[in-house]
């Protein structure tokens, strides 16, 4: 580029560079921790944060070219905000249910049927879903 | 400026490498599906990186199409791994 840089293209820049390396940060941690349930974290949240800083960046970059792309980068934002979270429950879900071991050192059991009925209120008769 | 594009592009590739690593080695299928996923979302930060370099804007368009699929697959198959006791 001949022309001088525009001072949002740096943000667009650190953006790009501070997103690259959370993802490199995610996938070192997936590789190196112990356990699926401990290694699950690394995927959901820094990876999410890296996803969501290379959006911000391409967001900086569109807003200077006025071009419509950053309503589509701000979309990109809030769908991987939203549902990035929600399928790593979904995977942490299925693999308490079938049963995926945790390291020695785990303090605390995943939920079970009788943690999640314990409250304030009367028990709910639930002798009609058995199973 | 191509050159910080050059560098997340290096640390992408070993994000997905190492990413790949787990995807191989994984001891369940759940460590597979969840490297699986990891993978697809730097694909789409690949994807976001290669719009602002070649300024176009059909590369949002896959990663946005990318993530949604990689969302919907990834529910789908903890659906499937699960036996269907995703809801209690």
């Amino acid at each position: 580029m001949s022309e001088v840089t525009h001072w949002s293209e740096w943000i667009t820049g650190a953006c790009f560079l501070l997103g690259s390396f959370l993802f490199l940060a995610s996938s070192i941690g997936l590789l190196r921790l112990p356990d699926f349930y401990v290694r699950m974290h690394s995927p959901t949240k820094a990876a999410t944060l890296g996803l969501m800083f290379l959006a911000l960046g391409s967001l900086v970059s569109n807003l200077r070219e006025g071009t419509a792309a950053w309503l589509e980068d701000l979309l990109l934002i809030t769908f991987v905000f939203f549902t990035n979270p929600l399928s790593a429950q979904m995977l942490m879900r299925a693999a308490i249910a079938s049963g995926v071991r945790q390291m020695p050192g785990t303090s605390g059991k995943p939920p079970s049927r009788e943690v999640e009925h314990v409250g304030k209120a009367e028990p709910v008769p639930r002798s009609d879903k058995e199973g | 400026m191509p050159l910080i594009y050059q560098i997340a592009y290096v640390l992408l590739a070993l994000s997905a490498a190492l990413t790949l690593v787990r995807a191989l080695k994984g001891p369940t299928n759940f460590d597979r599906l969840a490297a699986v996923e990891a993978l697809s979302l730097t694909v789409v930060g690949f994807l976001i990186i290669q719009s602002v370099a070649r300024e176009g804007a059909l590369f949002l368009d896959a990663a946005l199409g990318l993530a949604l699929f990689s969302f919907i697959g990834t529910v789908f198959l903890a659906y499937f791994l699960g036996e269907g006791e995703l809801h209690e």
